[in-house]
């Protein structure tokens, strides 16, 4: 027999150390120590751990003591360790000696790896389980022994005060911050320090309000007739932390201790509500500690229920970032308690004959004390009446107690407002409210002053008050028809009432006119 | 001193005005609510995060322990559980859930001893599968990989890619690494299993404290082939295995300073080898006939300017025996001289050893103890032999 070859060519087969070893393929190996089979046609040596990461030699001393098996998490994040928006990895590390979570971090655009001053303390030893969702990380003791934590960037612009909250607002918390993962509720976070006030005369004092070493949160409420609420009711609130996750609700108490809820009782009333949380004794916020106690809220849902009853019904959201509508204001509790409450004559005072809250409706420049309403915007004519004779206008007649107006006969009613109140109305306009027209009510939110112009209605008036010319279509034949003049804020709340004062309306022959087109959008 | 306090809405004495209580708005429902949680492990699907075997502190304080319960959290709202948002899929069965995993849309829930993998397409989850002995005795006992979750217990080592699970110690039906081996590297509750996205390859590490923790055995995921290697890595406390920002596999262990390392593994040898031994098949060349042996030729390369401290021996006839090779001088072969280069290396056999043998085989040990060298390859081995006839 000529000698002959045999050829292993590959080993790609790998360990086989199960079959005969005269029976396994030719690629295949009883025994594969220490090589690889990764590259077909070539047997190679296998792999091995490489250099350690900078900074985590041994060499480099990085106290760590490890709990087998457990302890190390990859995670990466949109900013990095120096609080710049930019892409960082980091790696969790469980140091058991110290009870603490190290975090060792590389900037995905270059710089030394190095470890972080951020850890969270855990409390105790634990066997760290992690979760890494929407840029907060979960540490869990999967020994049951204790709580679980988070930790993550927090980039909070809280509190606009206008529509560029990125540069008005009134606390910024960006920082790396850890805690318990348990979204708290805020009987929870503030000691059951959340307080139901009433703001009808004044907005919470400094008494009520503190010097900020308590954290509070403090719903001022304020009734005005008109409304349908009516009944017993009890108030609760629940945080909102970051990825629009609402925690427990928190009942606010008379007494918190021993669990007595506080009841306000309400009889057909529309009822305002405005937050005041304390921040402390200056008009700005150091942007360490948030104000409720946890640096994930970012918002509070109020919920309302009627003593005796069980659920729970969503009333309003604060958003403690841009604030809705109006935004948020640092509030001096010191000396702003009366800044914002419009203050017009009252009954027995100057002008009380004619002039209920601060409107003026009535014509005092003559002797009468009839309403004045007018043929122009400029306060003249008299064409829209009679003398009570006929239901017609003729020269003869005069602007005296007898006067009637004429039916659906177009005139320009003249309101005087008169705020007493200096502050708190700064920028701030309202709108006019008239009820008896032939359409009503009708709103306005401008309308021609004394001097002829088209304005706004500024709530901050004139001290001697400020003057408009509303036009309006007089009602149908009537005797002691009604009229109203309201003035209402930016949220429709009614803030002044002129109350009711009557005319008899005069049959003028003329048809009733098609509905009045409003001038606000409501 | 003033006292301040931050106002909304932000103008004074404008409050939110309601003209009656909406009593039309949604109700709070938080009967279900769960205050606190604390979870043995946790997977993400999409958005939802699932928890499992759980300590939970309910609305009304009362704290539970439930080792057969999966909770889910709401659609992107990761710290929020619900006792209405509860998975069981198996209770009271003596076994707690020690891993979840997920692959695309499938949930697998490992527990010691059963595997259940849950679909988890829809809002609600349905079971799929339930698969005994498949279970895993501690969470480093299962990985994610871009080709589905793997995982190794006491019976083996699996793959799940998303329609069936495999067992990695079989190829094509055939059981490749013997129950012995297996059992002689796997240590319950310690054994890990990484993923080297690099090379497609599955680590095992056989533990992460104690003697022999070092060994390793490696699966390459492109040939389905495993190699081992004794006493690879220290015997130091070994954290559990990650993948950190690049893909490599990592894990920290710990000197006996209390100081820590953090090291990936990295698949290319730059390391010497201890512990090197490589057999080849018994070869009988396609039949049972005698033959004589009279040459191996060896195509290596590595160890330039020294020697690569392998030294080759043989077995005939599946003996028990390593018989040296000899060099054309007839002197026994102690080692190998390294070469930078592919070369070559006859082997001579004994001829009153190899010269009458039914089968052959080759074996390739480090040399009196060294550590064989980091870039020793092997190109192919041939043998050159005559048949005998058949009387």
């Amino acid at each position: 027999m000529p000698k002959q070859e045999f050829k292993i060519l590959g080993f790609h087969g790998g360990i086989n150390d199960n079959t005969d070893s005269k029976d396994i393929r030719d690629i295949d190996m009883p025994e594969a120590n220490g090589v690889s089979t990764s590259k077909i046609g070539k047997l190679i040596g296998i792999g091995n751990l490489d250099t350690a990461l900078t900074g985590l030699a041994t060499s480099d001393n990085v106290a760590v003591d490890i709990e087998p098996g457990y302890g190390l998490f990859h995670f990466s994040t949109d900013y990095e360790d120096g609080e710049a928006n930019t892409s960082e990895d980091w790696l969790a590390i469980y140091d058991k000696a110290n009870n603490r979570i190290r975090f060792y971090y590389r900037n995905k655009d270059g710089g030394s790896p190095s470890f972080s001053s951020s850890v969270v303390t855990t409390g105790g030893a634990i066997k760290p389980n992690y979760y890494y969702a929407d840029g907060m990380l979960r540490i869990s003791d999967s020994s049951f022994s204790q709580v679980s934590k988070w930790f993550g960037y927090i980039d909070s612009i809280l509190y606009w005060t206008k529509d560029t909250g990125n540069t008005n607002n009134l606390q910024d918390i960006t920082k790396w911050d850890s805690g318990h993962q348990e979204l708290k509720s805020l009987n929870v976070l503030l000691g059951g320090e959340l307080h139901l006030e009433d703001g009808s005369s004044a907005s919470p004092d400094a008494t009520k309000v503190g010097n900020g070493t308590t954290k509070k949160l403090i719903l001022s409420y304020w009734t005005s007739e008109g409304g349908e609420w009516n009944g017993n009711y009890i108030f609760g609130v629940t945080p909102i932390y970051m990825g629009e996750q609402e925690g427990p609700i928190s009942t606010i108490y008379s007494n918190f201790l021993n669990r007595v809820e506080e009841t306000i009782p309400f009889y057909n009333n529309e009822v305002s509500f405005q937050v005041f949380i304390p921040m402390g004794t200056s008009a700005t916020i150091g942007n360490e500690t948030h104000l409720l106690g946890d640096s994930r809220i970012i918002g509070l849902n109020w919920y309302f229920k009627e003593q005796g009853t069980e659920d729970w019904i969503y009333l309003m959201n604060t958003d403690l970032r841009e604030g809705g509508k109006h935004y948020w204001k640092a509030y001096n509790a010191t000396a702003e308690t009366g800044y914002g409450y419009w203050v017009g004559d009252t009954p027995g005072g100057a002008n009380a004959n004619s002039e209920r809250e601060g409107i003026r409706i009535y014509n005092t420049t003559s002797t009468n004390s009839n309403i004045s309403f007018h043929d122009t915007s400029s306060g003249s004519g008299t064409t829209w009446m009679t003398d009570g004779s006929n239901s017609t206008y003729d020269s003869n007649d005069t602007y005296d107690t007898n006067t009637q107006g004429l039916s659906y006969k177009q005139v320009y009613l003249r309101v005087i407002l008169t705020n007493n109140t200096t502050t708190g109305f700064d920028d701030r306009y309202g709108f006019i409210r008239v009820w008896g027209g032939a359409n009503s009510p009708i709103y306005v939110n401008n309308a021609i002053n004394a001097s002829g112009n088209l304005t706004k209605i500024p709530l901050k008036t004139d001290s001697g008050g400020d003057t408009y010319y509303i036009p309006l279509t007089l009602p149908g034949a009537g005797t002691d028809r009604e009229f109203r003049v309201q003035v209402l804020n930016e949220n429709f709340e009614t803030i002044a009432d002129s109350d009711i004062y009557t005319m008899t309306i005069a049959n003028s022959g003329a048809v009733e006119p098609d509905d009045y087109e409003q001038q606000v959008e409501i | 001193m003033a006292n301040y306090a931050v106002m909304n809405p932000g103008k004074y004495h404008l409050g939110v005005p309601f003209n009656f209580p909406p009593l039309q708005n949604r109700r709070l429902n938080q009967q279900y609510l769960i205050k606190n949680i604390s979870w043995k492990t946790s997977t993400l699907i999409g958005r939802r995060l699932y928890v499992g075997n759980v300590q939970i502190t309910d609305k009304d304080n009362k704290t539970r322990t439930l080792t057969d319960s999966i909770f889910k959290s709401k659609a992107g709202q990761f710290d929020v559980f619900t006792t209405d948002r509860r998975i069981d899929v198996a209770v009271g069965d003596g076994e707690d859930i020690v891993r979840l995993a997920s692959y695309a849309d499938r949930l697998l829930q490992f527990k010691q001893n059963t595997l259940t993998i849950i679909n988890a397409t829809k809002s609600d989850e349905m079971l799929e599968a339930t698969h005994r002995f498949k279970g895993v005795s501690h969470h480093n006992a299962v990985c994610e990989t871009d080709y589905g979750v793997a995982w190794c217990n006491q019976h083996g080592v699996y793959l799940y890619n998303g329609r069936q699970v495999g067992e990695l110690l079989m190829n094509e039906g055939v059981r490749f690494i013997s129950e012995s081996k297996w059992n002689a590297f796997y240590k319950d509750g310690e054994t890990m299993i990484g993923y080297v996205p690099q090379s497609r390859q599955l680590l095992l590490i056989k533990g992460v404290s104690g003697s022999n923790t070092g060994d390793i055995m490696v699966f390459d995921m492109v040939t389905s082939s495993w190699t081992e290697a004794t006493g690879r890595l220290g015997i130091e406390h070994k954290t559990n295995l990650v993948n950190m920002w690049d893909g490599k596999l990592i894990y920290g262990y710990e000197s006996d300073t209390n100081e820590a390392t953090i090291k990936p593994w990295k698949s290319d040898c730059s390391i010497a080898i201890d512990n090197f031994k490589v057999q080849t098949k018994d070869m009988n060349f396609g039949n049972h006939a005698k033959k004589k042996i009279t040459k191996v030729r060896i195509t290596y390369k590595g160890a330039s300017g020294g020697n690569i401290n392998v030294l080759p021996k043989y077995i005939v006839d599946g003996g028990s025996t390593r018989h040296s090779f000899q060099d054309s001088n007839g002197s026994a072969i102690t080692n190998i001289a390294g070469n930078a280069n592919w070369s070559e290396i006859e082997l001579y056999t004994d001829t009153s050893i190899a010269g009458n043998v039914r089968s052959f085989a080759i074996e390739l040990t480090d040399a009196s103890g060294q550590d064989v060298a980091s870039d020793f390859e092997i190109n192919d081995i041939t043998v050159i032999y005559r048949q005998k006839s058949v009387k």
